[in-house]
């Protein structure tokens, strides 16, 4: 049934599931702590727990991240969940200052292994590649 | 709701359609994308929009309204609204 007349953009149950399903059988993932509908607290086997927000923006932006972190405190990561979900770069940039990463859903399950700087800046292999070839001389 | 520009300029809002919407006879939501000029509203005001448009809209269509908000900056390093076929609908 639709949400008439929410702009929170709550991700789908479904979604949900599958993300807490990939995340129990990622190896770095020791414990999850469902928070509350839409914040996950991801304990990690060898670093620190992960406060996580899910959200289903097609595009998250700067006003986004600015609406989610006033009402979310000490995040770790904003995650949007549907595969064709995406992100400005200025919001990746934005997030990143505030220490707190932002991602796509496949993305956050590589950037959990990492930490600090590589956590925050991580971009899946394929984004990588993508990169790589639009820089690189003809 | 006043999207006007208060000294009668052009106002600082882009509105795009895309999605389900331009595709459907019955669609389940609208997807609408706001760009917003960074240098003439502040993000506060962005935000209080949407919330007033998708209340406005719900009660006046019973239909959800989904609103992204990307700034011009934004949109000028992406390609979310020709990737999507967005539709410029006022602005």
């Amino acid at each position: 049934m639709p949400e008439y007349g929410k702009y929170e953009k709550v991700p789908r149950p479904e979604s949900i599931d599958k993300f807490i399903e990939y995340l129990t059988g990622n190896k770095a993932v020791a414990k999850l702590d469902r928070i509350s509908n839409q914040v996950l607290l991801v304990s990690r086997t060898k670093l620190p727990p992960l406060k996580v927000f899910m959200t289903n923006i097609y595009i998250v932006g700067e006003a986004d991240v600015y609406e989610i972190t006033t009402s979310e405190q000490n995040l770790n990561a904003i995650v949007t969940m549907s595969a064709w979900n995406g992100y400005s770069q200025e919001a990746k940039t934005l997030c990143s200052t505030m220490k707190i990463g932002l991602f796509k859903f496949n993305e956050f399950l590589g950037a959990v292994y990492f930490d600090g700087k590589k956590f925050l800046g991580y971009i899946s292999p394929n984004e990588r590649e993508r990169q790589k070839r639009r820089n690189s001389p003809l | 709701m006043n999207v006007n520009d208060k000294n009668g300029g052009i106002a600082p809002y882009k509105f795009y359609v895309f999605g389900s919407f331009l595709r459907e006879i019955n669609p389940l939501d609208v997807d609408i994308l706001i760009v917003y000029d960074q240098t003439r509203v502040t993000i506060t005001t962005v935000l209080q929009l949407r919330r007033q448009l998708c209340t406005a809209f719900n009660l006046k269509f019973r239909i959800a309204l989904d609103v992204c908000l990307l700034s011009l900056k934004e949109t000028a390093g992406n390609r979310f609204i020709t990737d999507e076929n967005a539709e410029l609908i006022l602005g």
